[in-house]
């Protein structure tokens, strides 16, 4: 083996850069040296500057720290990876020996393209210290990632295009070339989301690219989204969201709750779900709302039985997971899709459906909810034993808090900006969109966002998403393929025309059944895609039908089936089914919750008019 | 320093804001209320208008609503039809609700009259206009009429028949939608002699609509034809019959040629159509609005109007089948509108 190969093999096939990307360890690789040790040399001993990182290619070495032995390591130096000043402990060889050494200079620029480099060269001097095992994890070998779905999946987003075009090139309601491409596009895309072969916006990006390359329709129409009003309006919430998440105005919320009352379990459990449906029209992700209440989950739960706590943790999940998530759909702006099913509204019912009105409409179905929720919970999750958390330990968390920080005074004031806005929108009559990108510019203005956190901590690839799927959907209606999925659909127009009871039935166990193998945002998508056109064509009120859509899809009863389930339970370590035989019925029972709430909301929306 | 900067960096923030505000507010506003959607030939032409004016008038703020009572007009469609429409008026405050149709203004416009804060201006309006509320006592409301054009229509129907020794028979068949029932009323009081009108026909399906022009072969020498547009099948089957398939089965089957008041009739296979400019339906209430938005004029100074413009259009494979030429004027003046159909 050459000396370069040799040097290759020792940083790709080494543990410590396990994960690192082949193009950090290239530049890396010119500067590694090797030296050789005679034995009894003494590489380092302790105190000396940490500017080396050293990886055993042959030999043997001692390593001891403060006279006591600490093994026969075959990395060292990991002091020089965690930036300390010098080495803790000394190291000599004991036979003929071959290095190789890597600059801490460029160990630092390593860290920073893959920061698992810092945990385990930690995890190694640590353990090295204490005499264990040093727990690197074995290098695995690159399998490719394939699987039997991505291999079906990729090929049926190749053929169920062709038979798309094959099939429907007689069909006299496709008056046109370019709207059999749009549904042969649109299916591909779909197989892309439904075998979730990639990022959901990267099909997306295929989807404009094939429009425009095909002439759909002119550039223009196909990249309308971009300059939507739903576009402006979930950047700037997007932006608020991000500011108020960074301040910490949540916990404190939490915290301020907690503490306002003498400490049972069922206080605690009421405060989660409410932070969380509070936070629910300010934060739009249910994951950033689940990472705020998550937090303060292991404290509620205290120590001691086992038992318990996982019965506890049960009540717990629930109502952080309720509180967060059920109420998606009675807000605008509570979650990123709701954005695009706005978008997928006809501009007039845009104007209507701004904010205030949007809440207005979805109220009762909430209420309702709401109180079935605490109807059920307080016969299933019944709690009778005493909180663990004191009272003396929520005031000390709120001290160390301190006062508002500017950050939350930013949080705080945008909130009630905004608050404000919608409440005297009969006087400045500026809509919605516009109120909440004067909000964004503020906080950008003033520094409470920061440009690199403008970057980083805004979802621009769920943007890209509701740019590219609403400028779909207005190339759909400029080559008619709504008016042609409408006629397809004349037999839900029939339902939600004249049989509103058994069209939500149905709504409901077809979106029960899919949601098993999609996610929400897929499922709400092609859903929204289906129904809401086929609903204007239809008479019905297109609001009605999309708020069913998202209300119904944002269901789970196992964490894989929506990822803040599964992002709770990796925060908490509790949550799973298995830990709690109630936590799965009780969460099929809220989705009928939501299928009565819909029923019960009927009366409503016939007064508003919109049934 | 950085204080100062702060301080002028929320000078700079809350001066713009109130800024925006203050102009939002005092911005002038005009609602433009469609009785039917943007799908039908008859709204795109008034939308014409509309912008022929509205383009050059950048200082107000222009909404529209449609309403789609076109295609959904069951009385409880029409209930939310009407709910949807004046929550947009509530919602937009208009300086001016520019109502279009008679749809617009019965279920939405007649509720403002005399409202101090609200001037209406109303258009394609073909009957009387007093069940809205807009008679002597209504002070905040003009617009344009639209009545029907049966002097030049008996005019051009002369000139097509020539000289065959008789004056021409005529019939007017239509569906019981509100815009047909007013134009069959017209058709009915207007003085047609010397021609022979033998009666005005309301169906209430296909089915009706198909026995009665069958029973109209040979009576008369032009069937007459307005709406079509909401005739249900008749056979137990759910939704209109699509207008162009009323027209296709009409040219089929009836010997006399089908003659449109309204324009787009012949879009759909009439042989001849004339009827009231769908552009002048929108320029002319415009231009009102503008007026009234300016301060140039008032309620008073701006009369309720006439129709005065009209438009012909033709269907050449009609016309074909019937081997008739029109003068060539007329052909000259459909194509030069758009209002020749192949």
């Amino acid at each position: 083996m050459t000396d370069h190969a040799a040097r290759q093999k020792a940083l790709t096939s080494h543990p410590l850069f396990s994960g690192c990307r082949s193009l950090d360890l290239a530049r890396l690789l010119p500067h590694v040296r090797e030296v050789h040790l005679e034995p009894a040399a003494v590489l380092f001993k302790n105190g000396d500057p940490a500017e080396t990182l050293y990886l055993l290619a042959d030999g043997s070495l001692r390593y001891s720290i403060r006279g006591l032995e600490a093994g026969h390591p075959s990395v060292l130096g990991e002091e020089s990876v965690l930036g300390l000043n010098g080495y803790l402990g000394e190291a000599m060889a004991i036979e003929d020996c071959r290095l190789w050494t890597i600059p801490r200079r460029q160990l630092a620029t390593l860290v920073k393209e893959c920061p698992g480099v810092r945990d385990r060269a930690t995890a190694s001097l640590a353990a090295r210290i204490n005499g264990e095992p040093i727990p690197l994890p074995p290098v695995v070998a690159d399998q490719g990632g394939g699987s039997w779905r991505e291999l079906i999946g990729w090929l049926l987003s190749t053929l169920v295009p062709l038979l798309v075009l094959y099939g429907l090139r007689h069909d006299p309601l496709l008056t046109s070339q370019h709207s059999r491409y749009y549904l042969a596009i649109l299916s591909s895309v779909a197989v892309m989301w439904v075998f979730r072969l990639l990022p959901d916006f990267i099909p997306v990006l295929f989807a404009l690219l094939a429009l425009i390359i095909f002439g759909v329709a002119s550039p223009d129409t196909i990249l309308s989204g971009f300059g939507s009003d739903s576009f402006f309006m979930a950047l700037s919430v997007l932006g608020l969201g991000t500011v108020i998440r960074a301040s910490g105005l949540g916990f404190r919320l939490l915290l301020l709750m907690i503490g306002a009352r003498p400490h049972s379990r069922w206080w605690h459990n009421f405060c989660v779900f409410m932070v969380g449906l509070i936070l629910t029209p300010i934060i739009p992700t249910a994951n950033g709302r689940i990472s705020i209440v998550s937090t303060f989950v292991p404290e509620l739960l205290g120590e001691g039985n086992k038992e318990r706590r996982l019965r506890e943790a049960g009540r717990l999940t629930i109502s952080s997971l309720t509180g967060a998530s059920a109420f998606s759909a009675i807000f605008l702006s509570s979650k990123s899709i709701n954005f695009l099913m706005f978008g997928y509204l006809p501009e007039q019912e845009q104007l209507r459906f701004q904010w205030t009105y949007w809440l207005v409409a979805a109220s009762v179905a909430g209420l309702a909810l709401l109180l079935l929720y605490f109807a059920l919970w307080s016969v299933v999750f019944r709690a009778r034993n005493p909180a663990p958390l004191s009272r003396a330990t929520i005031r000390s968390q709120l001290s160390t808090l301190g006062p508002l920080t500017p950050s939350e005074l930013a949080a705080l004031g945008g909130i009630l900006v905004f608050a404000g806005s919608l409440a005297t929108s009969a006087i400045h009559r500026i809509e919605v969109p516009w109120i909440a990108l004067s909000i964004l510019f503020g906080l950008l203005m003033f520094g409470f966002l920061q440009d690199k956190d403008f970057r980083r901590d805004i979802d621009w690839a769920f943007l890209f998403y509701l740019g590219g799927l609403t400028g779909m959907v207005t190339t759909m209606k400029e080559v008619g393929v709504d008016q042609w999925l409408a006629v397809h659909c004349t037999w839900l127009n029939q339902y939600m025309l004249h049989d509103m009871h058994l069209f939500i039935a149905l709504l409901a166990g077809v979106l029960f059944l899919v949601r098993l193998v999609l996610p929400i945002n897929a499922a709400s998508v092609i859903f929204l895609t289906l129904l809401m056109p086929t609903a204007v064509a239809g008479g019905v009120n297109p609001w009605l039908i999309g708020f069913m859509v998202l209300f119904l899809s944002e269901s789970f009863f196992l964490p894989y089936q929506a990822s803040y389930y599964l992002q709770y339970c990796s925060l908490t370590g509790y949550g799973y089914p298995e830990q709690d035989k109630r936590l799965v019925p009780f969460n099929l029972a809220i989705t009928v919750m939501k299928v009565a709430a819909l029923y019960l909301s009927l009366p409503w929306w016939h007064y508003l008019g919109l049934l | 320093m950085r204080k100062l900067v702060l301080a002028a960096m929320a000078l700079f923030f809350l001066v713009t804001g109130v800024f925006v505000v203050w102009e939002n507010y005092h911005k002038p506003r005009l609602l433009v209320l469609h009785s039917y959607g943007t799908d039908y030939v008859w709204t795109q032409g008034i939308n014409e208008g509309l912008k022929r004016v509205l383009g050059k008038n950048q200082w107000l703020t222009v909404r529209y609503h449609y309403m789609h009572t076109n295609r959904f007009h069951s009385q409880d469609e029409l209930r939310r039809a009407s709910l949807a429409a004046r929550r947009a008026v509530e919602q937009f405050r208009p300086d001016v609700l520019l109502a279009i149709d008679d749809h617009a203004q019965d279920l939405v416009a007649r509720f403002y009259v005399n409202d101090p804060h609200m001037k209406i201006v109303f258009a394609g309006v073909n009957g009387e206009i007093t069940p809205y509320g807009y008679d002597d006592k209504a002070k905040n409301v003009t617009g344009i009429m639209e009545h029907k054009q049966f002097k030049p229509l008996q005019e051009m129907l002369t000139s097509l028949w020539g000289n065959q020794g008789r004056p021409p028979r005529l019939a007017h068949l239509s569906d019981c939608s509100m815009a047909a029932t007013t134009d069959t009323a017209e058709a009915d009081k207007f003085d047609w002699a010397p021609q022979v009108y033998v009666g005005g026909f309301k169906v209430a399906d296909f089915a009706a609509w198909k026995k009665k022009a069958l029973e109209l072969n040979g009576q008369i020498d032009f069937l007459l034809v307005s709406g079509y547009r909401q005739l249900p099948y008749g056979d137990g089957k759910k939704g209109y019959v699509p207008p162009d398939e009323v027209m296709a089965w009409t040219l089929a089957n009836v010997e006399a040629p089908v003659v449109g008041l309204n324009a787009f009739n012949s879009q759909d296979g009439a042989m001849i159509s004339l009827g009231v400019s769908p552009y002048e339906q929108g320029q002319i209430p415009a231009q009102m609005a503008i007026d009234l938005l300016s301060g140039n004029k008032t309620i008073g100074d701006l009369p309720i109007r006439p129709a005065s413009q009209y438009v012909i259009s033709m269907s050449q494979q009609a016309l074909a089948r019937y081997r008739i030429k029109p003068p060539q004027v007329f052909e000259a003046f459909a194509r030069a509108t758009n209002n020749y159909f192949k």
